[in-house]
């Protein structure tokens, strides 16, 4: 029977309301101590208070998690003592804001603010339906609260990303679900207009400053953004108030505000990589303003106590602090260099722009502002005139505000997607609206109001859609039916998400414990069970390697290269790959060994060495032509594959099962003999081609994935991207060992059964 | 690890390794159990293709078990056979030709390879059911080891790329003595 709909809103209020609260709690006992909570204003004290507490309840997650200790009890004992500790003590009454009972015009603002807030309101309420949302921010969340904590995750590349806010989610997931973690990011998005209103009174930029909180807070990439369980509102609260404090200290140097500083720039960090730059900026203004080194080493100690868990974490499960990326500093047999540098390619090249012509970039503002398709986001076409903005350079606030939104918006040149310039356009708001108000305050009020009209009329989504046909990623009308769960959860998602019912059915069909695996992601925010993506980890590269073989001919070990020389007595043999190239790489399906006329079955006192991807060098040994080494990296010279012998073996000839995907690779086979030296072979070459066993390799690739744990199968008949190999499993599941065991429109699970 | 000298490369490389968690070289061993087919299961010298264990028998091009009787075939059919003796040996096959393959090729070419050798050149005008019985040439056969037959139809030069991959059906296959006339 379904849960009253009461019951359900009830639940996702209290979730989000307590992990607000308990956030809130923690940030006023620990700016209390600090003696910051003394200097702040009201409104300060609430926004300050949110943030930082939410960091440090960020950091106890992180905790609880790391000890296995996410229950639901222990979360609601740890939240309600916060908000014991937090309410406990005297109030100091706040300092009297500068600048207050100014702001009466703001009330001018507030039909817009309540159409808005009708509209996000009822997004952040409904189920979760965003991209990442519903696929590895609440599916990771979900894993973290079923199994008590961390486990090793290796299988999805996003369990590595630095995850502050999704601590924060699951403080909520654990009594709301979904819903109350979308509630809690947007939660970050009014904080960080309220931070702005602060800001503007803080610096006497009242007018300014509420200009720029609507310019940014209605914004549709920001409304999508902010009501989903996405980060990037998070980090532009974050990033902001860096700022923010920085500036306030700078006209006080009061030494209570060094520890927020330090929380904020670090605890960017732990939301997003992008985040990063925050703490070099924060540490670089105080050296700027030639401040004692204790001061600078107070603000990157705290903010190392956000930063290192993370690091830690990394480097204890993926040998590498900042996994997914450095995988060529930080070699892993988890994700691939290779994957990683596609990874890197494709998000700075969203749908091929500027891949190979940098004049690209020219349509980048239309882009931005206007399209949207094509980078995933609008920002609205107010943002048009962001140049504007660059009229505020005149004053010390202007250039400060302008060096703000460039310094943030460099990481958005590692990913131009257009939600992760959501961190500088805080700062580009900000700047323009400076620009305007530098006029007459007439002139500056009614451009003003025009354009803040405008911008909210262009961005409200019945109109958006008259001006955009494009796919973007925005809001639709206000859902409020599926907010008050008086449309059911599953009719909502699986209307806009149809891909929900695949993780459903898997939910259904496989067993706990049972893996999938899946050529293309899907939203796993909806079931239990692992699903293991092709492209989001080794293994899943691997395991698609497998299942691509029997189907792509040039996949297959069709090729063989056979080296003859002089029986020798070797130590060793190893191959040299000397040539280079941008994209290909390496591979081996075999390597056969021989003395004469015989095949030397290996041995399992052999050692077998490869440079680089030393992990996987068995599968070039394992006699199964549906497997192979890769290097998962571009060919390079000095590339090496290398077989050690206990003792010295009479060898003759060697070969080499590759496939035909490798056309420049070239090799030089080298001996070691009995001294231990290391020569090249005076060996003739020969290369034959072979047809691949296609057949028994279609049963192999079933054992594979059965041998490395994975028993299920989802592909999509319609085929795209990966799912390449699905109507040739779809034409005869049987040739593959699978079976048949569930079907959703075009899609297909299958239980492997070799 | 021990730092030589003051340099701050070399100090720098060093936190660099000891940040990567100073991994040791990373060595692995064959797996002890091999697959196919470098070691492949042992397999005998006729293979019925419904017997139950007759997917052993297969290389490629031949596809699932149809009427519990035969099996879809082509363009290319390869198969191994174990022999231990080359001497006195029938090549038997029991094959048909489909109305489906002589809708698209007619005559219909067979060609069969023996290890790599062509050894049999075969052309049917009408669809049917055929069987083949000769005597294997010794001389390209292996004793003591897996023999690789390759059954391919020829395909006209020039053919339509929409049109379904060519195929035809077969029952049994293998090395059989060599019967004894009296």
């Amino acid at each position: 029977m379904r849960a009253s709909p009461l019951w359900a809103v009830a639940k996702i209020l209290f979730a989000s309301g307590f992990t607000a609260a308990s956030a809130y709690a923690a940030g006023r006992w620990f700016l209390r101590r600090t003696g910051a909570w003394r200097i702040f204003t009201a409104l300060e004290r609430r926004v300050f208070g949110f943030a930082i507490g939410a960091a440090w309840l960020s950091n106890v997650v992180f905790l609880l998690c790391a000890t296995h200790l996410v229950y639901p009890w222990i979360l609601v004992g740890t939240g309600a003592a916060l908000i014991v500790a937090g309410s406990r003590g005297e109030t100091e009454p706040a300092l009297s804001k500068p600048g207050a009972g100014r702001a009466g015009w703001l009330w001018l603002l507030a039909p817009i603010a309540a159409c808005y807030g009708y509209l996000y309101l009822a997004h952040a309420m409904a189920p979760e339906i965003s991209p990442d949302g519903a696929g590895y921010h609440l599916s990771l969340t979900g894993r973290y609260f079923r199994e008590h904590g961390f486990r090793l995750i290796t299988t999805n590349m996003y369990a590595l990303l630095s995850q502050g806010m999704e601590m924060l989610f699951l403080f909520a997931y654990a009594f709301g679900r979904h819903s109350a973690a979308k509630l809690v990011h947007f939660a970050f998005l009014l904080s960080t207009a309220a931070a702005m209103l602060s800001f503007g009174r803080r610096f006497r930029i009242e007018q300014p400053a509420a200009v720029a909180a609507a310019f940014f807070t209605l914004s549709p990439v920001v409304g999508v953004d902010g009501t989903s369980s996405y980060n990037d509102c998070a980090l532009a609260l974050f990033t902001f108030l860096v700022f923010y404090l920085l500036l306030f200290w700078e006209s006080n140097h009061a030494p209570e505000l060094l520890p927020a500083i330090g929380i904020s720039a670090g605890f960017c960090y732990a939301i997003k990589y992008t985040g990063f730059l925050a703490l070099p900026f924060a540490l670089g203004f105080l050296m700027w303003k030639r401040r004692p080194w204790k001061e600078v080493r107070k603000v990157a100690g705290f903010a190392s106590l956000f930063i290192i868990p993370w690091m830690l974490k990394n480097a204890i499960l993926a040998s590498n602090p900042f996994a997914p990326f450095f995988n060529r500093l930080f070699p892993n047999p988890y994700i691939h260099v290779s994957f990683e540098q596609t990874y890197a390619y494709f998000m700075r090249h969203y749908s091929g722009l500027a891949d190979h012509n940098w004049s690209d970039y020219l349509q980048f503002p239309r882009e931005l502002a206007v399209a949207g398709g094509k980078l995933q986001g609008l920002l609205g076409p107010l943002f048009l005139l962001a140049p504007l903005g660059l009229l505020s350079l005149r004053k010390r606030l202007g250039r400060r505000v302008c060096l703000g939104a460039a310094l943030f918006a460099l990481p958005w040149f590692s990913n131009i997607g257009t939600r992760f310039l959501i961190p500088a356009l805080v700062f580009i708001s900000l700047a323009m609206a400076l620009a305007i108000w530098e006029q007459p305050k007439p002139v500056a009020a009614a451009v003003s109001a025009i354009l803040v009209a405008a911008h909210a009329v262009a961005c409200w989504p019945p109109v958006t859609g008259r001006w955009n046909r494009h796919p973007v990623w925005r809001l639709g009308d206000a859902p409020w039916r599926a907010a008050l769960r008086l449309e059911p959860e599953n009719e909502y998602v699986s209307r806009a998400v149809p891909a929900y019912n695949a993780a459903r059915m898997i939910d259904r069909l496989v067993p706990p414990g049972g893996r999938v695996f899946s050529p293309e992601a899907i939203p796993d925010a909806y079931t239990s069970r692992e699903v293991i993506v092709s492209y989001q980890s080794a293994l899943g590269e691997i395991l698609m390697d497998d299942l691509l073989t029997p189907v792509l001919r040039d996949f297959g070990p069709v090729w063989t290269f056979r080296f003859e020389w002089n029986p020798q007595d070797l130590k060793g043999v190893r191959f040299i790959q000397t040539a280079s190239h941008e994209s290909e790489k390496w591979s081996i399906h075999e390597v056969l060994l021989f003395s004469g006329e015989d095949y030397l079955v290996p041995r399992p006192s052999w050692r077998l060495r490869a440079d680089p991807n030393p992990w996987d060098a068995a599968l070039a040994m394992d006699g199964s032509p549906t497997t192979r080494w890769r290097s998962w990296r571009p060919l390079y010279p000095g590339m090496r594959f290398q077989v050690d012998f206990p003792e010295p073996m009479r060898l003759s000839a060697v070969e080499l099962r590759c496939s035909p995907d490798q056309p420049h690779i070239a090799l030089r086979v080298e001996g070691e003999d009995a001294a231990g030296r290391w020569s090249p072979l005076p060996a003739k070459m020969k290369r034959f081609e072979r047809e691949a066993p296609i057949d028994q390799m279609k049963k192999l690739a079933g054992i594979e994935l059965r041998s490395r744990g994975v028993s299920y199968l989802l592909t999509d008949l319609a085929g795209g991207g990966m799912n390449l190999i699905a109507p040739h499993i779809g034409r005869n599941p049987q040739a593959w060992g699978f079976r048949e065991i569930g079907a959703y429109g075009s899609m297909r699970l299958y239980r492997i059964e070799n | 690890v021990r730092i030589e000298s003051h340099n701050r490369r070399q100090a720098a490389a060093v936190l660099a390794a000891l940040l990567a968690g100073c991994q040791p070289e990373v060595v692995v061993s064959p797996p002890a159990q091999q697959r196919i087919p470098y070691r492949p299961e042992p397999v005998g010298r006729f293979v019925y293709m419904n017997q139950p264990d007759a997917e052993k028998y297969f290389i490629s091009g031949i596809y699932g078990l149809e009427s519990n009787a035969w099996r879809w075939a082509g363009p290319t059919a390869v198969l191994r056979f174990h022999l231990t003796e080359t001497e006195s040996l029938a090549y038997v096959m029991k094959f048909a030709v489909p109305r489906e393959l002589t809708a698209q090729i007619v005559p219909v070419h067979l060609r069969i390879l023996i290890n790599g050798q062509r050894w049999q050149d075969l052309s049917y005008d009408q669809q049917g059911i055929y069987d083949l019985e000769k005597p294997a040439p010794a001389a390209i056969l292996k004793p003591q080891s897996d023999n690789l037959v390759t059954i391919a139809i020829e395909r006209p030069p020039v053919s339509d790329s929409r049109a379904p991959e060519p195929k035809f059906i077969l029952v049994q296959v293998g090395f059989q003595p060599l019967a004894k006339k009296s």
